[in-house]
């Protein structure tokens, strides 16, 4: 929450020659954060200052000109300057003598009432208000109305206590009742501005003898009894009701006025009387209105004091230094706290009673904020901790794994994306679940940023879309993937995704490279797979296979290669399946000092051959075989270049012939392979 | 043409050859075509032998000095050859491989972990979709609490845990807190640090509806505000560089009690809040507060969130804080980023700069 606070409003609260500078930095340090000072010119050709505070929602206390008064009286003695707070009171409310008019009947149906204060004033003059008040109405941007409706916001400003006025007439007219109940739902009433609601059921509302809704309290005012331009006598009203009443209809009506925002926080319940003491003198005073009623109070909700005991050794504990007693005390008194010694247990503690205003002050560690702050958080020194260093460390390796297969990747051409995890109705779909299989947001801001996505894909496939030079981009993101589970918390895990625009092939092929990197393919026993697939959504995918590591006798699955129309290819993996198989390190091979032979053999393939079923399997053929690899492809003939050696000596051209005639009888025998040339 | 007459025509055509061939054949080719084992000066030499006796004598100074001019070419080629590697012209481009980036949110995440980590911080991931209860409860923020206002929650659309409650997207990383202390099982130090993605519905320029966070988590013995201090400083000059300040002061968050907001200079006014104009004048400067820039939230660790994480408020104290990881990154000197929105684009010409 912010208030605007004219520094010229300020000094009839506070005494103090400190500079607005000062008042915004010292402020700021120890108290409500002052963001913004406005320096502004007035009709009558003088400046004033306008500080913009932002008072945090525990301290309702604070939204308020007094209230920033004291605070600030504090700070800035704190901080060496002088500064007094000013006290302002009014006369004691007294009814005119020739005047009597009868209160209405107050009727509570409801305990969820902490104080209800009223009076009844006559001979209202309706005019306009005076300059100096719609001038500072105007510097705390509120709207300026008539003379008794900028009262009532002139002293809520003020003074901080949200207050109301019902047209007294209305009220009488109506049965001159008041019932406070809460409501049951359908029930419709008419706010001020005129707008049309219908009861939730469980807000606080009063209710004339008639059963009409009369007010929405605490929150906002009904049409029905508001003040007009021929109100002749008004029932002046201050109530104070549980927050959670307050916040549950301001909430269900999506009405945010400035009185339900004060209303919801809990403001001090014993402001009231001052409130009303000096709303009803500026009535009197500017309005020529008469006393015509008594002060009505009603205080069933008097909360016993709260106690707060507490040694110096817990301020201690959080400062890291030790203040005398002395100090302590000083400081909680400066803040209108009752503070005693005690003795508990032969040890010394301080016994806190906090002024009703500062309802956020509940236990210990409130009251060591206090000292602290007021002490200075900029006076304290700064260290590093000393202490132990955990050792029950969450597991390291899926952010290393996610760290060097990002840096990996960028260096070889691979450009990395942030997408929004928050996906539209397409893109939900192109995932290959039904939307129903996904998780949506109740209150999604925009809606393409609907459903939680189940892959990445889609949202790199939009990327390339939009991006208008097609050359060769390649574009990867790593991010959680957001699975529903039945009956529990959703499945979250890291997914690569990696979308190009390069050919088949050279993705496989960077795709190999990630896997050499990570000493997954320099193992021996170890192998990429690709098993193809009829993909879920092959509208988009046109051709599919799952990626799949050999290891040993187990097969690892990692994730899905893509291949899509326009010449886009995609490989979708699950991290904690590659973390299963990735190395840190090789498996060192000496190095081999014979001599190789290396030649090439060309066979023509039929088409419904898996080249790479093919490779695999003729590089086993035999263990002299170091290599076996596609060097080029012309129509249906594929050249291959072969690397003969031997671990024991130098091969010679007899040693490599059998091996030869091997590799071309499995060729023929298992694919129908058929030589090009002769051997 | 006697025979001997013949062979010295021969020797003086092969130097003239050698001459015309200095300059298109390498110094290598041009030592295996002359003086190679059977390079034409071997060749022409083993002519030698059908001469008679005296002219043998003449033919072995001729082909002697006919050597000498080989070898002395020769030498000569290999002195430019020598030159000639110095005198590259160093002022032509070079040729760039193909590279691709890394984003500047993992650059900046990357840099970040790298700073907590050397004072022994580890990092922890936790759900990025998670229970009302982690998000909020725990936290010290009970159902329908108004400081929930401040966190624009996204809600998903699903059936609430019986205990835990609604299921929402996480407004801040915080809800790491808890579950950190439940995954320790008391077995206390905490030193983490969480870097996740985060939800809030809110969209402008300073904000998207998603972000990053980044939030350190210290529970100990005998953790007190300096540390806290201590730490943001220490991050502010790693991260911002050595001259920059940090401040922190008070402000309200349900689960850190005290609470902070936490300031670091800025890089851009030097702290002062003030920027000189065309002209030479002060005029204030627009890119912070008066000096500052809030990057974010911390506190010493509510009693009540100890107690939910199972930990004995009476032994142990933490500290917490929780900043956005592009916000910070953008108020890095001379970066020149006002759009947050930038980070999502996906726009090449943008991201190829990282």
């Amino acid at each position: 929450m912010n208030i605007l606070i004219p520094h010229s409003w300020l000094k009839e609260h506070l005494s103090t020659k400190t500079k607005a500078k000062d008042i915004q930095k010292y402020l700021s340090l120890s108290g409500p954060s002052v963001e913004k000072i406005n320096t502004v010119q007035l009709a009558d050709g003088s400046k004033d200052f306008v500080y913009d505070i932002e008072v945090s929602t525990n301290r309702v206390d604070m939204m308020s000109i007094e209230g920033i008064a004291r605070e600030a009286s504090t700070i800035l003695k704190r901080a060496g300057f002088s500064a007094r707070m000013i006290k302002k009171t009014w006369p004691e409310i007294q009814q005119h003598p020739q005047q009597r008019l009868a209160l209405p009947e107050i009727i509570y149906e409801t305990d969820h009432i902490r104080r209800v204060m009223a009076v009844v004033l006559t001979d209202i003059t309706q005019q306009d208000s005076p300059q100096y008040i719609k001038s500072r109405l105007q510097l705390v941007e509120i709207n300026v109305h008539d003379l008794v409706v900028d009262i009532s916001n002139y002293v809520t400003h003020e003074l901080g206590h949200p207050c109301h006025v019902f047209d007294y007439d209305k009220i009488m007219k109506m049965g001159g009742k008041i019932i406070i109940k809460e409501a049951k739902p359908g029930k419709e009433f008419v706010t001020l501005d005129e707008e049309i609601h219908r009861t939730v059921g469980g807000e606080i509302i009063f209710e004339s003898g008639s059963g009409e809704i009369i007010d929405l309290p605490a929150v906002k005012g009904t049409l029905n009894t508001g003040v007009d331009q021929d109100t002749k006598n008004i029932l002046f009203w201050i109530e104070s009701l549980d927050p959670h009443k307050v916040r549950h209809a301001s909430m269900a009506h999506a009405i945010r006025t400035m009185a339900a925002q004060l209303n919801e926080k809990s403001v001090d319940p014993y402001l009231a009387d001052r409130v009303l003491k000096y709303a009803t003198y500026l009535l009197e005073k500017l309005a020529k209105a008469k006393v015509a009623s008594p002060v009505y109070d009603y205080f069933p909700d008097r909360k016993k004091a709260n106690k707060i005991i507490l040694n110096n050794q817990s301020i201690e504990n959080y400062l890291g230094i030790k203040l005398p007693n002395s100090e302590v005390i000083s400081i909680l008194r400066d803040l209108d706290c009752q503070v005693k010694l005690i003795k508990q247990k032969q040890e010394e503690k301080f016994e806190i009673i906090a002024p009703t205003y500062r309802s956020d002050l509940e236990i210990p560690a409130d009251i060591i904020e206090e000292v602290a702050r007021i002490y200075g958080y900029h006076n304290l020194p700064s260290q590093l901790m000393t202490g132990a260093i955990p050792t029950d460390r969450p597991d390291q390796k899926l952010f290393d794994l996610e760290k060097r297969l990002k840096q990996f990747l960028a260096n070889i051409a691979w450009q990395e994306v942030y997408s929004y995890s928050l996906v539209n109705e397409t893109e939900a779909e192109m995932s290959g679940y039904s939307l129903d299989k996904h998780l949506k947001l109740q209150n999604p801001l925009k809606e393409e940023n609907t459903y939680l996505r189940r892959s990445i894909l889609p949202s790199l496939i939009s990327i390339m879309q939009n991006d208008n030079q097609s050359d060769n981009w390649q574009i990867f993101e790593i991010a959680k993937l957001y699975h529903p589970q039945k009956n529990d918390l959703l499945k979250q895990e890291n997914y690569l995704s990696m979308l190009s625009q390069k050919s088949f092939r050279q993705v496989k092929g960077d795709f190999a490279l990630v896997l050499e990197h990570f000493f997954i393919l320099k193992k021996k026993e170890s192998e990429l797979f690709v098993e193809e697939i009829m993909a879920k959504n092959h509208a988009i995918y046109q051709q599919s296979a799952k990626l799949l590591i050999k290891k040993g006798k187990e097969r690892i699955f990692l994730g899905y290669l893509h291949v899509l129309d326009k010449n886009l290819t995609a490989i979708e993996i699950k991290l904690n399946n590659l973390l299963k198989v990735v190395n840190s390190y090789p498996n060192y091979q000496k190095s081999n000092q014979h001599s190789t032979i290396i030649e090439q053999l060309t066979f023509t393939l039929k088409k419904q051959v898996a080249v790479g079923d093919f490779i695999n399997t003729l590089l086993k053929t035999n263990r002299k075989i170091k290599d076996f690899s596609l060097l080029n492809i012309y129509k249906n003939n594929y050249t291959f270049t072969i690397i003969y050696q031997d671990q024991n000596k130098n091969l010679s051209n007899e040693d490599v012939e059998p091996i030869r005639q091997s590799v071309v009888a499995v060729a023929e025998k298992k694919f129908q392979a058929q030589l090009v040339g002769k051997i | 043409m006697s025979y001997y007459q013949d062979l010295l025509k021969q020797s003086q055509k092969l130097l003239a050859q050698f001459q015309l061939e200095l300059n298109s054949l390498s110094l290598e080719e041009l030592n295996i075509k002359y003086l190679g084992k059977k390079g034409l000066f071997n060749q022409l030499a083993s002519q030698i032998k059908k001469l008679k006796k005296d002219e043998k004598k003449d033919f072995g100074q001729v082909l002697n000095q006919l050597k000498a001019d080989l070898e002395q070419g020769l030498n000569k080629i290999q002195e430019n050859e020598n030159q000639s590697h110095q005198r590259l012209d160093l002022s032509l481009p070079g040729i760039k491989q193909n590279i691709g980036h890394l984003h500047p949110i993992s650059q900046a995440i990357e840099e970040i972990s790298q700073i907590f980590e050397r004072i022994g911080f580890v990092r922890a991931d936790f759900p990025e979709v998670d229970w009302d209860y982690y998000v909020f409860a725990a936290l010290n923020m009970p159902d329908n609490h108004p400081a929930r206002d401040e966190w624009e929650t996204f809600f998903v659309d699903q059936t609430a845990h019986p205990k835990l409650g609604k299921m929402v997207l996480t407004t801040h990383t915080s809800n790491g807190q808890v579950r950190e202390m439940e995954r320790v099982k008391s077995q206390l130090p905490i030193r983490m640090i969480n870097i996740s993605r985060c939800y809030r519905r809110q969209s402008d320029n300073t904000h998207t509806q998603m972000f990053h966070q980044f939030e350190g988590l210290v529970v100990d013995k005998n953790i007190n505000i300096q540390h806290l201090k201590g730490t943001i400083d220490y991050f502010a000059k790693e991260f911002f560089g050595a001259k920059t300040k940090s401040r922190i002061r008070p402000f309200h968050f349900k689960f850190t009690e005290p609470s902070f907001e936490v300031d670091f200079s800025c890089q851009i006014c030097g702290g002062t809040g003030y920027l000189k104009n065309k002209h030479n004048k002060k005029e204030s400067c627009r890119f912070c507060k008066s000096g500052w820039h809030e990057v974010g939230g911390a506190g010493m660790v509510h009693p009540n969130v100890l107690k939910a994480g199972g930990i004995d408020s009476k032994k142990y104290r933490g500290f917490a804080f929780g900043w956005g990881v592009e916000r910070s990154y953008t108020l890095k000197q001379g970066l020149n980023i006002d759009d947050i929105r930038l980070f999502y684009s996906a726009e090449r010409e943008f991201l190829e700069q990282f």
